[in-house]
């Protein structure tokens, strides 16, 4: 459109926010080019928006929490589509071999179901409260709280019998 | 030690953070999609249905009779013959199996318009996801905001909400009498509601999944143990009864019940926990269960059955191999045969079984009756990239629901009418 000042604008906000964007892509996913997909959709959507969120009061969280829709969506909707296996979201496919991170606790965490896996990603890796989390994912702080408790549990049963102490020492 | 919210920070935080690639993000990209997404939204249309190809594409009749087809089986135009196994494999000898109700002949349509279905509230994306039997009721989705989106019902073309409790509701199937039945988690615990008329009943039994309903609303699916997650087939005689579970193999530990026909028997799948695949599996009314036949000798327990119409079923075979291919049963027959033309699943194959899905061009396809239709674009194919999806067909094949993408990737709700 023929905005330069908001195209300026929308430029020098995304190309500050980018590695930041990226990290949270990257720690939700396991994967560079995933989180790169995810990245790129998210700076798209926001593009589009741009000129009615560009004054917003917490841009960096609305953007964040876009992110993080994107990163929840992005198997929902290529479900709908490649319904090859059609199996229901629930059932989640082991990830293929594309994974980078291929540490024990990366695939495990990848097997939690993908709100909960945002969720623990959120509290406990960026240290946010429940109510901003709840913001973030557009749900109650009640169920963020039901959510951290489910996701720890899944968590904890994909990780077995491996002790914490030998989890906290690989990488 | 004990994971729980004490030290999960400190686990958690021994993930990379850094992603180890340089980026390969584009911002001026970005730009140039989001401008031309707004372009494409300023100059969507509104109101009824749209019909935006009125491209009639004559179909295109292939034989597909086994007996002349029997050397050929690379043919591409998938004759429908049995797998390459010799001797033992069934054919398809279609004219000769008996339908439960005998339907009135009805010509294979010669062709097809398509048009966009209409979205409440000018939302962008939505999908179709189920049909009645009549093509009547369309049910689907659509996605206002991201992480949200919006339950929608077509009737006879017309757009109306529905609401359902629980996120990610879908609508997985309905009857012509206007009812449909969905799943949703509330909390992370499943739960399967009968929708109807504007209400939404949640079935009794705890944590569960509703797969399908019949014309005398009983309903099938899965009850989940929320602790363990095993899986058990179940059927709900009316949508207030307590779930009766179906009997599993004594090899299986769990099971999926995925549809029901009219006349009661229950189609889905079983399988041993310890393994992600399953075999697919029917039970009679009587509650006697048998495992269907394979397509193909060399799997045994990667095929599963996912939906059921008068005494046809549809599923996929080759579970997490690159070569999944559809397959259709004749429950009364028991004959199975291997439909190699759609890359996507095949649909419910509806009461004469024909079936939809995409072709390996993108483009959709009716396969009818030894015939194959092709459907017009939506708005354009792409080989490989499942463009357009038709998802429902109608009992008399007028109907068909389903989804195709515009140039920008935005998914859209479709309906072919055929004639």
């Amino acid at each position: 459109m023929g905005d330069n000042s908001a195209d300026q604008e929308y430029v020098e906000y995304v190309t500050a926010r980018l590695p930041a964007l990226r990290r949270l892509a990257y720690v939700l996913s396991g994967d560079s080019h995933r989180a790169d997909d995810v990245v790129q959709q998210t700076i798209t959507t926001l593009y589009t928006r741009w000129s009615k969120i560009r004054q917003a009061e917490h841009l960096d969280r609305y953007v964040r929490s876009m992110l993080v829709n994107t990163f929840i969506d992005e198997r929902r909707l290529a479900w709908a589509k490649v319904r090859l296996f059609a199996e229901p979201p629930q059932r989640e496919d082991p990830r293929s071999g594309d994974v980078e991170d291929r540490s024990v606790l990366r695939a495990a965490l990848a097997r939690v179901p993908r709100r909960q896996q945002a969720v623990l990603v959120l509290r406990f890796i960026y240290d946010l409260p429940v109510t901003e989390v709840a913001e973030i994912l557009g749900v109650s702080t009640g169920t963020v709280k039901s959510q951290t408790s489910h996701g720890l549990t899944a968590l904890r049963r994909l990780l077995g019998e491996q002790p914490l102490a030998a989890l906290t020492k690989e990488r | 030690m004990h994971l729980d919210e004490s030290n999960a920070g400190d686990l958690l935080r021994t993930l990379p953070g850094e992603p180890p690639l340089p980026p390969s993000i584009d911002i001026g990209r970005a730009m140039h999609a989001g401008r031309r997404r707004r372009r494409l939204r300023r100059a969507a249309l509104t109101g009824g249905a749209v019909v935006l190809t009125v491209l009639a594409v004559t179909a295109v009749p292939v034989a597909l009779r086994a007996t002349s087809h029997k050397t050929d089986t690379t043919a591409e135009s998938s004759s429908a013959p049995p797998s390459p196994a010799p001797a033992s494999a069934p054919t398809s000898k279609e004219p000769t199996q008996k339908p439960t109700q005998e339907l009135p002949a009805v010509a294979v349509p010669k062709s097809c318009t398509a048009e966009k279905l209409p979205v409440p509230d000018n939302v962008a994306q939505a999908l179709v996801t189920a049909a009645d039997p009549t093509g009547r009721f369309l049910y689907g989705r659509s996605y206002p905001t991201s992480g949200q989106h919006q339950l929608l019902l077509w009737t006879d073309g017309k757009a109306t909400k529905i609401d359902i409790p629980g996120d990610d509701p879908t609508i997985n199937a309905a009857n012509t009498a206007g009812y449909a039945v969905a799943t949703s988690l509330t909390d992370d615990h499943w739960a399967g509601y009968v929708y109807h008329g504007g209400t939404a009943t949640k079935l009794p039994g705890g944590d569960a999944w509703a797969n399908g309903i019949n014309a005398g609303n009983t309903v099938v699916g899965v009850k989940v143990d929320p602790v363990s997650g095993l899986r058990q087939p179940a059927v709900w005689r009316t949508p207030a009864s307590q779930p009766d579970l179906l009997a599993l193999p004594a090899d299986a530990t769990n099971g999926e019940a995925r549809a029901i026909d009219d006349d009661g028997t229950v189609v889905g799948f079983v399988y041993d926990n310890t393994k992600p695949d399953g075999r697919a599996y029917a039970w009679a009314p009587d509650g006697t269960g048998r495992a269907l036949p394979s397509p193909d000798k060399s799997i045994t327990d990667a095929y599963v059955a996912y939906t059921v119409r008068n005494g046809w079923a549809t599923g996929i075979v080759g579970l997490r191999t690159t070569s999944v291919a559809g397959v259709r049963w004749n429950l009364h027959t028991n004959q199975v045969e291997t439909i190699r033309s759609f890359t996507s699943r095949p649909s419910t194959a509806n009461a004469r079984g024909w079936m939809v899905g995409s072709d390996m061009q993108g483009r959709g396809l009716l396969v009818a009756g030894g015939q194959q239709v092709q459907l017009p674009d939506g708005y354009l194919h792409r080989p490989g990239g499942l463009t357009n999806i038709p998802q429902t067909i109608s009992d008399d094949g007028r109907i068909i629901g389903g989804q195709s993408d515009d140039p920008a990737g935005v998914i859209h709700a479709m309906r072919w009418r055929c004639i």
